[in-house]
């Protein structure tokens, strides 16, 4: 039925769209009659204004030195579409699905009877979040501004930051039942093109019935075989998108979700932050280094711990040691358990105060300090060295928090393997670890480049930064770490 | 899963690391008495040795010959001896690891269990291709090196010249314990083979790598004599005695951090040989049944694991060491072959 094709009969249109939204009280027709030729006008509210939708009717009306064709359809269809300045979409409807799609974008579709194609008019009028500071990716200088929910409103925000003609934008739909809007961002110039086909290609053969945010994509996009990490990331900031775009990424917007999707995304960005480059180029280093040991710390302290109390004490300083051992003598579980437990535990907050209503979020704060904090250990239920542990643990992981799904999961894994089989486990466990995250390629790229296969980059903008002086001497875009021609990557992503 | 192209630097870090590791986790194990006068000079003259042995098959070796070798050396029987060789040699690391942790830990793991972890990243490498144990051993070999600048460090407050063994300088003595101490790991037949695949320039990678072990090697045996003076050779494991000694301000026990270096490092050696291994059962298997070839290399290194126990170690490396050359010279002949049906077609065209 969607692919009808509207006729010239203004009932007959009518009563398709009628058909197609059913009894849908949001949606509003109006009979008019322009220059003796019956119209109808056809809109959702709530997604069009009518104020201006009677604006630009009246526009019409009051031309008092042209005239409005009468009793002539296609003639007032084209003094419409050319003679006034009315606000139009290039485009007009000829088919029940151009039209299902355009009313629900909230334009207003004007139906003349005796003309076969609709007059779409611009009266989009949504409600929407302005735009605000982005609710993570803080930053001490640069721009506060972040995406919103609408599409043309975050696509606007990128090309006000790209003012090149290189800036391209391509929409597409997906969802089988929401149609959900997507674009499709990149510079023509920079980004390398199998790069855009490889991404052209899965998001069109992406099957799914609703689509409400960037992340539902991501699973069609990388390579099936599982992996703690992913070779897409996520962004707020239009300033990030934009950066990216310069280096010959693809910046992917969604309909109805402020995080766009960048791809690729390699492990080494997860530690920069926008902040990086405005400040001076030896203390962001320091901040990098500490970003990397923060995840180090997040992903191996408690396992590492539990692994030497456990089975290698002696690697502990002498008062250390006795703390520790009077500490697990107290408690009525064994430190492999307890680390597994305050973990868990931690996580149950963490959800709980993502979850929680505003007004009542303080509570969670204060009943896993009081609480799980200070009367777990004063109870001895819980032993001191453990609790400190996994906070400085929980604490690293929030530094980095674009890994936090992996270093949490990982951290669990380790304290398992260095539980149950010590430091051997926790070296196996760790080179399986690597060997995940080497063997991940980003669209054909290794996903821990400039890191491995070591390059230049790495000390140029991956570990370290150098100066400004230094990065401006050449352009940095994504080809430069590609695999040189005639290798093939471990996995052809 | 199809061979895949590997670069000449991959190859180098893994051959670098594989070699490097066997300093520090067996170190010495010949050296029964050998002061570092002798010792250093003696490495150095096997090191060059096996440079100057490997030398003509590097040099046949050309981009175009490995192309046409790749072909024919990665199928059919051809492959069975380095299956074997490469199986022996992760079995052996697999046991040199179980033989290190059972010494330096007071409650070691189970033999099995250290085995089964072994195998288990193994297997996993198998599947992650040689691509990516090259990235992990490039990594590794950073972790690899920091661990050696530490160790170096943190003992240079301990080095005292007086601790050195000095003698009359004895060339019979130096050639004699060349001779002894000469060998053929089975690394120098894991580059050679893996270097089928690739298509750049193998030999400045190859001598850099090879000359930096030999460097490394005597500076531990010095290293090690600075310290402990004549208790270095009476040592089991040397590097780790000097691990265990050494400190850097209010930090004693760096031996922690060292060990997991190297352990990890020993893994990746078994995981390189069992990649190779998985390389050689693809090839051997028809291919239909190419598909379980991580199968079939699994349980060839369940073998290699079982054979390794039941030797010596001194036995096991003679065994490598015949092996690697029996191999070497079959390629050498290969690649003398294949260089002349080349300049034959070059020729002709």
């Amino acid at each position: 039925m969607q692919e009808e094709k509207l006729t010239q009969s203004l009932l007959h249109n009518k009563l398709l769209l009628k058909g197609l939204f059913g009894a849908a009280t949001d949606f509003y027709t109006k009979d008019v009659c322009l220059g003796g030729v019956r119209c109808c006008i056809c809109m959702f509210e709530g997604l069009s204004s009518i104020e201006r939708l009677w604006v630009m009717m009246l526009d019409i009306l009051s031309h008092a030195d042209t005239p409005l064709p009468q009793n002539d359809a296609e003639a007032l269809y084209r003094f419409i579409l050319c003679e006034t300045a009315i606000p139009l979409e290039h485009k007009s409807v000829l088919t029940v699905e151009d039209a299902r799609a355009q009313l629900t974008a909230g334009t207003t579709l004007l139906l003349i009877d005796g003309v076969d194609r609709g007059l779409v008019l611009s009266t989009q009028s949504m409600q929407f979040r302005s735009v605000s500071q982005p609710s993570g990716e803080g930053n001490i200088r640069g721009s506060r501004e972040g995406f919103t929910e609408l599409l043309r409103v975050n696509i606007s925000l990128v090309r006000r930051l790209i003012r090149t003609e290189g800036l391209m934008v391509e929409t597409s739909v997906a969802g089988a039942r929401t149609k959900t809007e997507l674009a499709l961002l990149y510079d023509r110039d920079l980004v390398p093109p199998q790069l855009l086909r490889t991404v052209k290609r899965r998001l069109a053969a992406c099957s799914l019935p609703f689509v409400f945010d960037s992340g539902y994509l991501a699973a069609f996009l990388q390579k099936s075989r599982f992996s703690f990490f992913q070779s897409v990331g996520y962004t707020e900031r239009p300033d990030t998108a934009a950066a990216r775009i310069c280096e010959g990424k693809i910046v992917l917007l969604v309909n109805g979700s402020p995080f766009a999707m960048v791809a690729p995304c390699f492990f080494s960005e997860q530690f920069g932050t926008m902040d990086d480059y405005s400040e001076k180029a030896y203390f962001a280093s320091l901040l990098r280094v500490l970003r990397y040991a923060a995840f180090f710390i997040a992903v191996l302290l408690p396992g590492a711990f539990v692994s030497v109390a456990n089975f290698t004490p002696e690697l502990l300083p002498q008062e250390m040691l006795y703390k520790v051992a009077s500490a697990e003598l107290a408690t009525p579980l064994p430190l492999f358990a307890e680390a597994l437990l305050i973990n868990f535990l931690l996580e149950i907050v963490r959800e709980a105060g993502l979850r929680l209503p505003h007004p009542i979020g303080h509570s969670v704060s204060l009943v896993s300090a009081l609480i799980l904090g200070d009367a777990a250990v004063s109870a001895g239920l819980l032993s001191t060295p453990m609790v400190i542990v996994s906070a400085l643990t929980a604490i690293c992981a929030f530094v980095v928090p674009n890994l936090y799904e992996p270093v949490t999961v990982l951290r669990l894994l380790f304290i398992l393997a260095g539980g149950l089989l010590g430091p051997v486990g926790m070296v196996a466990l760790f080179l399986y670890m690597l060997f995940n995250l080497c063997s991940m390629n980003a669209f054909g790229i290794p996903y821990t480049a400039p890191l491995a296969p070591a390059s230049r980059a790495f000390l140029r903008d991956g570990l370290l930064r150098r100066s400004w002086r230094t990065l401006a001497k050449s352009d940095f875009s994504i080809r430069d770490l590609a695999p040189k021609e005639g290798e093939d990557g471990t996995q052809s992503d | 899963m199809g061979r895949r192209a590997i670069d000449a630097r991959g190859l180098a870090v893994i051959l670098g690391l594989t070699l490097a590791v066997d300093l520090v986790i067996r170190p010495f194990s010949q050296r029964n008495g050998i002061r570092a006068q002798v010792f250093a000079p003696a490495a150095l003259l096997d090191g060059l040795a096996v440079l100057a042995l490997t030398a003509p098959l590097l040099r046949a070796l050309t981009p175009a010959v490995r192309a046409r070798m790749g072909a024919v050396w990665t199928r059919g029987a051809r492959c069975a001896p380095f299956l074997l060789l490469f199986a022996f040699a992760a079995g052996g690391a697999a046991v040199r690891a179980e033989q290190f942790l059972r010494y330096v830990s007071d409650a070691p793991l189970p033999r099995v269990a250290v085995y089964a972890l072994v195998l288990a990243a193994a297997f996993y490498a198998m599947r992650c291709g040689a691509e990516t144990l090259a990235r992990v051993c490039g990594v590794l070999a950073w972790l690899f090196g920091l661990s050696v600048v530490i160790l170096l460090a943190s003992n240079a407050g301990g080095m005292a010249i007086v601790n050195l063994e000095t003698e009359v300088f004895d060339l019979a003595e130096w050639a004699l314990t060349a001779a002894r101490g000469f060998s053929l790991p089975a690394q120098i037949a894991l580059f050679f083979w893996l270097a089928l695949s690739a298509r750049d320039d193998l030999r400045r990678p190859y001598r850099r790598t090879l000359l930096a072990v030999i460097l490394l090697a005597m500076v531990l045996s010095v290293a090690a004599e600075l310290v402990l003076g004549s208790q270095a050779q009476m040592q089991n494991q040397t590097v780790h005695a000097l691990s265990r000694l050494g400190g850097i301000s209010v930090f004693h026990r760096l031996d922690a951090l060292h060990t997991a270096a190297w352990l990890a490092a020993i893994f990746a050696k078994a995981c390189a040989f069992a990649l190779a291994a998985r390389m050689a059962a693809e090839g051997l298997l028809p291919r239909e049944k190419r598909a379980q070839a991580s199968g079939w290399a699994l349980a060839a290194l369940l073998v290699g694991v079982l054979a390794a126990t039941a030797v010596s170690d001194r036995w096991q490396s003679r065994i490598e060491s015949a092996a690697c050359a029996a191999l070497l010279l079959a390629l050498g002949a290969g690649a003398f072959a294949a260089g002349r049906a080349y300049e034959k077609t070059k020729g002709a065209s």
